[in-house]
């Protein structure tokens, strides 16, 4: 009962988002402690306290991460994307932030995560990363994973939908706004 | 005696389970908070001061201009692939005339037109090693098959039927009706009779003409 996706979502979508992480993260998710003891019967708005404390970006599953926790919640509530993009455009938590980027380029269309993720490689801000199980915990900074979510399909262990490259999308979608050009104001 | 060991048995026993159920209890409180069981080890340090915001912010302009540089480059090559300018240039062969030069079903083609009913060969996809100079390295392969012999110099066309056959083939008990492929395109034979009734339209129109 817990781990049904919002009957919203599957209508809108067609789809469990849920999916789109892999089962095996996710079902070690549904019997961890973390996801029975914080994440149950929590909505959006409680999963920002949670996201607030985040302090690393990490997908290990032994025990699931705090993070993979919050993000299969998230794809679980599928909010629409002005209430995402408040975890986005807030500059008080950077963990939180990438929460929202991960949930956004999951479950997004192309020319939304371009749009919604671009302003984010301004982002310097230092952070916390473990690539694996075998990886140590590594400083990154902001934009550099959120160039990789733009560029790669596997991210600290959890395998992205396939994004097709800007041009391509470009040429698709007219909506497409053009990419910021961030070093002109410096 | 025995009675002594049974009872210093026992109280070891019991020493040992108080321990383990302190050990458990120290556990639980421990990781009372679901947050504290999984994210209780060492981390880097990854916060930001205000005393490295300059260094930070050279260190990400370099990123910057990294990740323009790379995506425009990538979108140049794109657009350059889409238009068809990247045409993979033809290996340079070696020398001579007669030269085959190899398409991409690997089928040497001689630079000489070939005479009619003439006999010809496939290279085949083996053995195609190239020098550096373009030479095959099986040296048997450097030798233009398809050019003619001095049976070929004989203008067929002029022959009687029966000998209108290719190099070896005329005379030949095993000899079948077919002799080249041309031949028996009935295309080119429809086309030739389309062609055929539009001349003779024209003729008895213009007959017609004639007349009136």
């Amino acid at each position: 009962m817990a781990n049904k996706t919002d009957t919203y979502a599957l209508h809108s979508r067609g789809t469990d988002p849920q999916n789109l992480l892999e089962p095996s993260l996710r079902h070690s998710v549904y019997l961890s402690r973390f996801w029975n003891e914080s994440c149950f019967g929590v909505t959006l708005a409680d999963v920002v306290p949670l996201a607030a404390r985040l302090d690393r970006i990490s997908a290990v599953t032994a025990p699931p991460t705090p993070f993979l926790c919050l993000l299969l919640k998230l794809l679980q509530l599928s909010p629409e994307e002005p209430e995402i993009a408040v975890f986005l455009t807030q500059n008080d938590f950077k963990y939180a932030r990438l929460l929202g980027a991960f949930y956004v380029r999951l479950a997004l269309p192309p020319p939304r995560v371009y749009a919604l993720l671009e302003p984010l490689l301004a982002d310097l801000r230092k952070i916390v990363v473990r690539e694996g199980a075998s990886a140590e915990h590594a400083i990154v900074h902001v934009d550099e994973l959120i160039d990789r979510l733009l560029r790669e399909h596997l991210v600290v262990g959890i395998t992205l939908p396939r994004l097709p490259p800007r041009h391509v999308v470009e040429e698709s979608f007219v909506q497409l706004p053009p990419r910021p050009q961030l070093l002109q104001g410096l | 005696m025995a009675a002594a060991r049974a009872a210093e048995d026992k109280a070891a026993r019991r020493r040992e389970a108080q321990r383990l159920v302190a050990h458990i209890l120290a556990e639980e409180e421990n990781v009372r908070d679901a947050w504290a069981s999984v994210t209780n080890d060492e981390l880097p340090d990854d916060e930001d001061r205000e005393e490295d915001h300059e260094m930070e912010v050279a260190l990400w302009r370099l990123r910057e201009v990294l990740r323009v540089k790379r995506d425009r480059e990538e979108r140049a090559e794109w657009e350059r692939k889409r238009s068809g300018e990247v045409v993979e240039p033809r290996k340079e062969r070696g020398e001579g005339e007669g030269r085959a030069e190899t398409n991409e079903a690997g089928e040497g083609q001689s630079t000489a037109k070939p005479a009619f009913l003439q006999k010809h060969y496939k290279t085949g996809p083996f053995f195609l090693e190239t020098n550096e100079d373009g030479t095959y390295k099986e040296e048997i392969y450097n030798r233009d098959y398809n050019r003619g012999t001095e049976q070929d110099q004989v203008r067929r066309l002029g022959l009687p039927g029966p000998m209108q056959v290719r190099r070896g083939e005329f005379g030949k008990a095993s000899r079948s009706k077919y002799t080249h492929l041309a031949a028996e395109d009935t295309a080119a034979g429809m086309a030739r009779e389309l062609r055929q009734d539009r001349e003779l339209a024209d003729v008895l129109r213009r007959n017609e003409h004639r007349k009136t």
